[in-house]
């Protein structure tokens, strides 16, 4: 605006003062550089001013070092205004209604605090203040050394042998031959450049005797047992699940012989696509690295494994060179379960003339938990007769003939969908040996 | 909070905690009225408890909140389908299929309308875009042996339900196929294995279900028809017992006035103790018919030997 135009805005003032006008002329003299001027005409154009206007024009008067005046256009309940107004009370020699009034803004809207004025107002810089009963989300992981695994893995000398296992013998002369032999006689398959170790899955349904016979392998093998358990290497920090596997494969190669067991390996060793974030996938791929062995040697451990669902084990898994030997252990047979049952009455009173053959025939499918579930259940009746009559009653053949009516078969769910497996997806002949048990014991 | 609870309704549905899942979106949407995505779920969820009506409520509601949402068509295309209104059903997988090109569930359900239509050449090319998009997968080679069987083609719908059954042997729809074919075969044995192999993993698999009294009604027709009707009357929720109860009694009521009126005395007493008998027998049958399906659901036995 020229000097003309604002010399005859002024006269227009003189002759009809209007509060328009007024703010009209205050914004003027600040675009001419004219401040000094302005208080003349503030108090009417206040009138008119909205919050902008007289943030504006406040600006404006601070620049120009009129603090005071800078002030009275400003309201102090205002929060845009608030920074100002500190700025001008600060400049006043207010400095501390300034430092307050400053305070206050920020704590209102944090985004109004700047380096600079914190400076300026004296004013102390916040530090965020964790809460403490948070737990830390990231933790460091450090390399673990080969003595703290030890606390991690059950480090087993007391294995038992094939004489604690009832029954199963075909699967123990199978075992005997392919596994025990390379331990008990190196030399012999080094000759042949025969691997001692590799890994071997024991599968079939639960309860059947699969971590007993792991267990009776490393002791016919004479090698120290390693059973790991999932809590053993599931970590809930990333890349520590990893560390762990990978230190108690290194204190497995430093142990030689030795029989580590991995029990439920579809936890550790599911199907990748299944699995549902990528740390999973990243175990199961360490996994797989310890056992190729490219960087160690993992000559003289046998990595044993037993799973429910073969069919949920990543495939990767079941080349070659991996665990490449599955062993189908199946329900115990009649024998077997008679052998079962006598073993569990042992140290209970019980008459002599219990005829378990027959008890066994008409248990067919039992697994071995299911053998230890019915001889409870004979005992708990017999129990109950004991305190009705007051005096001990013996375990006899009607506890057994009453529990059998309750107790249930668990194999037989199993081996149906073992059965689709075995028929559908039977890739590389990975379970002909349910199918020919299905064959020859199934109705 | 509420994300977490949308994602465990989701979870419980894939799960097939359906109930659960509807309880969880019912209290999202008290939260939340107006998320499409929970009203779209719940929809999915009454669509599988076969609450049509229900399902198709709140489907309008998520569709109304969200009409670019390709899923939302697909369910209503199902809803659609399952009320037989196939033409509805078409343009809804149309409409799905203009958003989402490459929807493989509206291709496939579009394959499942034209089959309806018994236009075999339509389903076909749909089920190989569907192919195409998605090789090797369990859904497809079960709509290929779907279309096969349709086509009276037994022999390629039999490979295509091994095919399916070697990808992933535990597929519901696929057993439910083999199963099929095999009574279309005449192996009964071997269908009603894959009918309560299914029924063992998922008691309220309808289709299962219907296959299992199939087999019944081949080998016998009245023990057959039997369990058709205990299955019906099973699948009954209690709303729609109380209707089907009262409707049979205005029925029987109505049936022995009229003979009482032309003086057929004893036919309307039979009619009469014929009602009571049925009412007698909506308590007993039901346990019943449970208690049978149990014991044929023990598919796997062994030799006495053994």
């Amino acid at each position: 605006m020229d000097t003309n135009t604002l010399t005859g805005l002024k006269s227009a003032f003189q002759v009809a003062p209007s509060d328009e006008l007024a703010k009209v002329i205050c914004f003027a003299l600040i675009e001419s550089g004219e401040e000094s001027e302005i208080a003349l005409y503030l108090q009417q154009a206040q009138k008119t001013l909205d919050e902008s206007e007289s943030l504006k024009l406040a600006e404006a008067l601070y620049q120009a070092e009129l603090h005071e005046t800078a002030r009275n256009v400003l309201s102090e309940e205002l929060l845009s205004h608030k920074i100002l107004v500190a700025k001008c009370l600060n400049e006043s020699g207010e400095p501390e209604q300034a430092r307050k009034l400053y305070c206050s803004a920020i704590e209102a809207d944090s985004s109004l605090e700047s380096h600079a004025l914190n400076r300026t107002f004296n004013v102390e810089v916040k530090v965020a203040q964790i809460n403490n009963d948070d737990k830390p989300k990231l933790k460091v992981v450090e390399k673990m050394d080969l003595a703290s695994v030890t606390d991690m893995v059950r480090y087993r000398q007391d294995t038992s042998d094939f004489s604690d296992v009832v029954g199963l013998e075909h699967i123990k002369k199978q075992i005997s031959k392919k596994i025990i032999m390379p331990f008990q006689r190196p030399s012999l398959f080094q000759k042949f450049k025969k691997k001692v170790g590799g890994g071997v899955i024991l599968y079939g349904p639960p309860g059947c005797g699969k971590t007993l016979l792991a267990r009776a392998t490393a002791g016919e093998c004479k090698a120290s047992f390693f059973n790991i358990e999932i809590s053993d290497v599931l970590d809930m920090y990333i890349g520590e699940s990893e560390q762990k596997l990978h230190t108690i494969f290194e204190k497995a190669r430093s142990s030689t012989p030795c029989v580590l067991f991995f029990d439920e390996i579809e936890a550790l060793a599911g199907k990748r696509e299944h699995s549902r974030n990528s740390s999973s996938a990243n175990v199961v791929s360490q996994f797989l690295t310890e056992l190729d062995g490219f960087s160690q040697n993992n000559e003289g451990v046998l990595v044993l494994a037993s799973t429910n669902v073969p069919w949920a084990v990543d495939a990767a898994f079941l080349r070659p060179g991996r665990f490449d030997r599955m062993f189908f252990v199946p329900p115990p047979d009649k024998v077997a379960r008679k052998a079962i049952l006598e073993h569990h009455i042992k140290g209970r009173p019980a008459e002599s003339n219990i005829d378990f053959s027959s008890i066994a025939s008409k248990a067919t499918g039992y697994s071995g938990a299911d053998l230890y579930n019915l001889v409870e259940m004979a005992a708990d009746e017999a129990i109950d007769e004991s305190i009705e009559a007051g005096n001990e009653v013996v375990i006899s053949n009607q506890h057994f003939k009453n529990a059998i009516k309750e107790a249930r078969s668990t194999t037989t769910e199993w081996l149906t969908t073992a059965r689709n497996y075995a028929r559908y997806a039977n890739e590389g002949g990975r379970y002909d040996e349910v199918l020919s048990f299905l064959k020859k014991h199934g109705k | 909070m509420q994300e977490h609870k949308y994602t465990m309704a989701s979870e419980c549905f894939h799960r097939g905690q359906i109930d659960r899942a509807i309880d969880l979106l019912r209290e999202l949407l008290a939260e939340e009225p107006n998320s499409a995505d929970c009203h779209g779920l719940l929809a999915g969820c009454l669509l599988e408890k076969k609450r049509l009506y229900a399902a198709e409520y709140e489907l309008a509601i998520a569709l109304n909140l969200e009409p670019q949402n390709a899923l939302f068509y697909v369910l209503q295309a199902r809803i659609n389908l399952l009320r037989n209104k196939t033409k509805s059903a078409l343009e809804s997988c149309d409409e799905a299929l203009q958003l989402e090109p490459e929807y493989l569930d509206a291709h496939l359900l579009k394959s499942d309308v034209y089959l309806v239509f018994n236009k075999y050449d339509e389903a076909k090319a749909c089920i190989d875009i569907a192919a195409n998009l998605q090789p090797g997968s369990v859904t497809v080679a079960h709509y290929y042996g779907e279309y096969f069987f349709a086509k009276g083609d037994i022999k390629t719908a039999e490979k295509y339900a091994v095919d399916s059954l070697s990808i992933d042997p535990q597929d519901e729809a696929a057993n439910i196929l083999m199963g099929k074919i095999k009574l279309r075969q005449g192996n009964l044995k071997e269908a009603e294995y894959h009918a309560t192999f299914v029924i063992i993993q998922n008691p309220d698999s309808n289709s299962a279900l219907r296959l299992f009294c199939d087999i019944k009604m081949r080998r016998n027709i009245i023990l057959g028809g039997w369990w058709r009707f205990n299955a019906w009357m099973a699948s009954l929720s209690n709303v729609q017992s109380s209707v089907v109860l009262i409707s049979g009694y205005l029925v029987f009521m109505l049936a022995a006035q009229i003979f009482e009126d032309f003086e057929y005395l004893t036919v309307s007493s039979l009619i009469s103790f014929a009602w009571i008998g049925l009412v007698i027998y909506s308590w007993v049958g039901i346990p019943m018919y449970y208690k049978r399906l149990r014991k044929e659901l023990e598919r796997f036995s062994f030799n006495p030997e053994f």
